[in-house]
């Protein structure tokens, strides 16, 4: 792992047209070059230069891709992801080949879809009647028992249209059908010279008879609409791996089209130039020897030379386990080229802002194994929807989850209760009152709240600190030695923290008096005064057409404002660490509101112990998200603030791996 | 009065607001649009968040089990809506719900006429009904299964749909058709509807008004010009057809237009102060015309009326944050999205082709 962003260099290669099919391969297969458009070359040259490739059709191939997704979807399979991507599979692309297929396809669902639709139509018709037989409503049904003359089968044809249900039993016929449609039914029944009945026993077979087949019709017609349903799925699922093979070929050509466009032609060659990161430049350059057996000019460009350094892609290289805390920096924002990595700092400050705001070994246990649990359900099932819980939320979830259990042991708490004696002081002591008691060495909630202040300070200072390194390596002299976040404003930082700190150690009745200080704030707030000046004698390009009389007349001016801002801002930014303590002070003091909820005379001891339960439910919910959140809200807006400006561009080659439109 | 209209507003415009930015931002008319076939579309509806419509198909694979299952998501919001608000605009919202109510109320007596005029097999089509309350307590099992148009008309007792019901007879309706009696439905829904605006006070009193007197007027328009130009209808029924408010029905070149000898008549004088473009277009039309191409006249009246209607709404909402424009532009949004999803899907079903169908949307 670097401390700092990783090193790139910038390839141009040009290569005959007739390999830079196999050239497109190679790269997509490496996957690490950062294309960049070519367009810096002189005029006359830029002229004899082509954007072409007339036989890609990239809305067709994404159209086509996106039609698998949906039928993969109504199938309820699996959507297929950059994984299933090979370079070696990829073959020539007929697109009105698949086009056609999919039709195909779709038409031979959509017949089964109106199968399944005449099913489901008469079951509605069938459950309404059903439904009338079950609540007694038989004013709403037409039920009649008789005979016709001629064949049962005619009855039966002329009856289907109004969703009429017939029986035969023994010589007589009995019909159901909804009382709203008697006046059709019964010109059919006339038309067959029907004889109604008036022997009460056929009446009541019949009715028991018919009763029966609407059960039976609604059997089957559920069952049938079933099956065609699971039919559907089960075609779907058959073709499904002609369907992925399909996807991943129009993907592969997708990316493949993505990376011809940044290439531009002449008649016989293909230019093409772009980033990538120092470690991956060998591999490139032999792969596309390779593809093109030689026949290739390539020509790196490095950092140094690039016309302007602030285009040029950062890749932050950080170990696997510290996976989840990148995405929080990239979250934020992406740091400039060549400056310090934020990740591992990020890492070590967000988890002991949650240790010191949520520490408990039994709540940060139930914590970690929540996080364990769904880790592994994604790694079961990589295609599972990610939304506010994800893959990297689960992982951090075990982080926060082991810091929250190493807090439990430095301040004794385990479920709210002090099980074992506290590594460092009894929190729980502290805030009750108890801790002369106990005899802790922290005494009461003021040690706890110096306690966040001096860590905050720590953080702020490691913040510009890394501001500091930043600023030399990219020897921005001027903002190193005058800015707010240079040595003059950590000068009047620093001095301000003297002053309260002697303040509070006096018993807060005097500032400390040392002659120094005077000086420091006024070479510090010289500092201030000069810094564009200083900037615009060194800095030809931060000149923007304005003359040093004017730099002079506009610092002048800001001056005042800026030191009213590094006054009130790294006061807050200070003061903004008492909410580690305030949230730490909640957390206990909502155990202690739940245990003694727990212990009020006459609550028997299975209450007490749903009331525990509960509100470490509560608490591990609540505060857990909670203490997230803040920590979060400290390293994003107390320690970037002093670094990181998020100026960056990220790294974002094409691969394999590269995100689709969908 | 401000700090009022904030505490009624504040939390539910917000979340308007938001829920019309993602109808405005949302890819789904084009990713339906693309979609292959009706199943490849149903498959679109899914990952949009329309998991219980595309589960009706799932279970189904009728359409119209879609379309109610989306229409009873466009009532739980409306329902949703009106929660959220008190007193005089929540009366205004339940008005305005009332409407897929009479529209669910007309398809009712429809599928009754179908069956009782034209002897027309009704059976699995009251499925597609709803059949829950939406505004009014009425008994949708009794009006379904009404034989008489007595039957319908005591099913509906105790809501005003009876006293409207009450003015017609069996042999009017078989004789001339439903027309007469939907209209006046609609024209009692809009009276209720301009009676809720003027209940209501100061900006949210002029925003709704003036939105309902647009919708009027545009309806108007577009019947004088459907009715009185195309199928030229006598004066008397044209003047019957009429929503009784706004401009359009009092003005007196609208007076003129009706009274004139129906082979006469020239929309672009109703149109040419209001809406010139519209109105010069007309100028070249043939009333005789063959009747596609009557048909696509009227669809492009109606494009241009509803171009008009989103304009008004998109003002709305540059405009005051407060007010109860903001839910009347909500619905506007949120039914369209409905009948475009509708629209769409019905064209897939059909095979009718991608570009037909967007033409027709548009």
């Amino acid at each position: 792992m670097s401390l700092f962003t990783e090193d790139m260099r910038m390839i141009t290669a040009v290569v005959i047209e007739e390999k830079s099919d196999a050239v497109i391969k190679a790269l997509l297969e490496i996957g690490a070059l950062d294309f960049v458009q070519i367009n810096n070359l002189p005029p006359e040259q830029m002229a004899r230069l082509s954007k072409k490739r007339p036989n890609s059709n990239r809305a067709g191939i994404e159209d086509a891709r996106h039609r698998i997704d949906n039928l993969l979807r109504q199938g309820k399979r699996p959507m297929p992801s950059s994984t299933l991507l090979n370079v070696k599979n990829m073959v020539g692309l007929n697109i009105s080949e698949y086009t056609s297929f999919l039709n195909r396809f779709s038409a031979s669902l959509t017949t089964l879809k109106d199968e399944q639709k005449s099913y489901s139509q008469r079951l509605e018709a069938l459950k309404e009647m059903k439904s009338y037989v079950q609540e007694g409503k038989r004013d709403y049904l037409d039920v009649r028992t008789g005979k016709i003359e001629g064949k049962i089968q005619v009855l039966e044809k002329r009856l289907s249209e109004f969703g009429a249900l017939i029986v035969q039993k023994d010589s007589f016929i009995t019909t159901m059908s909804l009382r709203r449609d008697a006046a059709n039914i019964s010109q059919v029944l006339e038309m067959l010279r029907w004889t109604e009945t008036e022997d009460g026993n056929a009446q009541r077979e019949g009715a028991i008879a018919v009763a029966d087949k609407l059960d039976e019709e609604i059997r089957l017609c559920n069952e049938k609409k079933e099956e065609i349903e699971n039919q559907v799925a089960e075609k779907i699922q058959e073709k499904e791996p002609k369907l992925l093979e399909m996807w991943c070929n129009l993907r592969l050509h997708e990316l493949s089209d993505q990376i011809r466009s940044y290439f531009k032609y002449t008649n016989n060659t293909t230019l093409f130039s772009g980033w990538v990161p120092r470690h991956d430049a060998n591999k490139i350059e032999t792969a596309i020897y390779a593809a093109t057996d030689g026949q290739c000019i390539i020509d790196w460009t490095e950092v140094n030379e690039a016309e302007d350094s602030s285009t040029i892609p950062v890749a932050m290289k950080s170990p696997k386990i510290l996976k989840p805390f990148q995405g929080l920096v990239s979250n934020y924002g992406t740091p400039e080229y060549g400056t310090i990595n934020p990740t591992p700092f990020v890492a070590v400050a967000y988890l002991t802002m949650f240790l010191l705001m949520f520490a408990d070994l039994g709540q940060g246990f139930v914590v970690f194994l929540l996080g364990l649990l769904l880790t592994r359900s994604y790694k079961k099932n990589p295609m599972k929807k990610e939304g506010l819980l994800n893959k990297s939320v689960s992982l951090l979830m075990i982080y926060l989850g082991v810091f929250s259990m190493i807090g439990g042991i430095l301040f004794g708490s385990t479920f709210g209760f002090p099980v074992f004696p506290a590594l460092w002081f009894n929190y729980h002591a502290v805030v009750e009152g108890q801790a002369s008691v106990i005899g802790t060495p922290v005494q009461s909630v003021y040690d706890i709240l110096g306690i966040c202040i001096k860590y905050g300070i720590v953080v702020i200072f490691v913040g510009l600190l890394i501001n500091w390194i930043n600023l030399i390596r990219k020897k921005r002299w001027a903002a190193l030695l005058f800015s707010s976040t240079g040595v003059s404003g950590t000068l009047i930082y620093s001095t301000g923290l003297y002053l309260a700190f002697g303040y509070v150690s006096s018993g807060y009745k005097t500032f400390p008096s040392d002659s120094w200080i005077v000086y420091a704030f006024i070479i510090g707030a010289l500092g201030i005064l000069v810094h564009e000046p200083f900037d615009w004698l060194i800095n030809k390009k931060s000149r923007h057409n304005k003359t040093f009389g004017q730099v002079c007349i506009s610092s002048l001016g800001i001056w005042v404002i800026e030191l009213l801002e590094i006054f009130i801002s790294y006061m807050s930014n200070t003061l903004s660490f008492l909410r580690v303590a305030g949230l730490g002070i909640a957390h206990v003091s909502l155990m202690g509101a739940f245990e003694q909820l727990a212990a009020i005379p006459g609550m028997t001891t299975a209450a007490g112990i749903l009331i525990l339960l509960a509100g470490n439910v509560l608490v591990i919910a609540l505060e857990g998200l909670s203490a997230g959140i803040q920590a979060l809200r400290l390293n994003y807006y107390e320690f970037f603030s002093k670094f990181f400006n998020g100026k960056g561009i990220a790294y974002s080659p094409v691969s394999l791996r590269s995100q689709s439109h969908k | 009065m401000k700090k009022r209209a904030v505490s009624q507003y504040g939390f539910i415009n917000a979340k308007l607001k938001a829920k019309i930015g993602i109808i405005k931002d949302d890819q789904l008319e084009s990713d339906l649009l693309k979609a292959g076939s009706l199943v490849e579309a149903i498959g679109i509806l899914r990952e949009h968040g329309y998991v219980q419509a595309a589960e009706a198909f799932d279970k189904t694979g009728d359409l119209q089990m879609v379309e109610l299952s989306l229409l009873k998501d466009l009532i739980a919001d409306y329902q949703s809506v009106k929660n959220l608000t008190e007193g005089y605009p929540q009366e205004l919202v339940k008005i305005i719900l009332m409407k897929i109510e009479v529209e669910n109320i007309k398809n009712t007596i429809r599928l009754w006429y179908s069956s009782a005029v034209h002897h027309r097999p009704i059976t699995y089509r009251t499925s597609y009904l709803i059949k829950e309350s939406i505004v009014n307590k009425i008994d949708y099992i009794s009006l379904i299964n009404a034989i008489t148009y007595e039957n319908i008309i005591d099913a509906l007792s105790g809501t005003w749909y009876q006293n409207i019901l009450k003015k017609f007879t069996f042999e009017q309706i078989s004789q001339y058709g439903l027309f007469e009696l939907e209209s006046a439905l609609d024209k009692y829904w809009y009276g209720l509807q301009i009676k809720a605006c003027s209940s209501l006070k100061g900006d949210d009193k002029k925003v709704a008004y003036s939105m309902a007197i647009t919708e009027i007027n545009l309806k108007n328009i577009l019947m004088l010009v459907r009715y009185g130009w195309f199928h030229q209808m006598d004066a008397q029924r044209l003047q019957n057809s009429l929503f009784p408010y706004g401009r359009v029905y009092s003005d007196k070149i609208t007076h003129d237009y009706i009274v004139s000898n129906p082979k006469n008549r020239q929309p672009e004088l109703l149109l040419r102060d209001k809406y010139p473009e519209l109105a010069s277009a007309l100028k070249d039309i043939n009333p005789s015309d063959n009747k596609s191409s009557m048909i696509n006249h009227t669809r492009s009246i109606e494009k241009f009326l509803g171009e008009q209607k989103k304009k008004n709404f998109r003002k709305i909402l540059s405009g005051k944050p407060f007010t109860i424009g903001t839910p009347l532009a909500y619905f506007y949004y949120r039914e369209a999205q409905y009948y475009m999803i509708c629209g769409i899907l019905g064209g897939k079903y059909y095979g009718v082709d991608s570009s037909e169908i967007k033409g027709i949307l548009s």
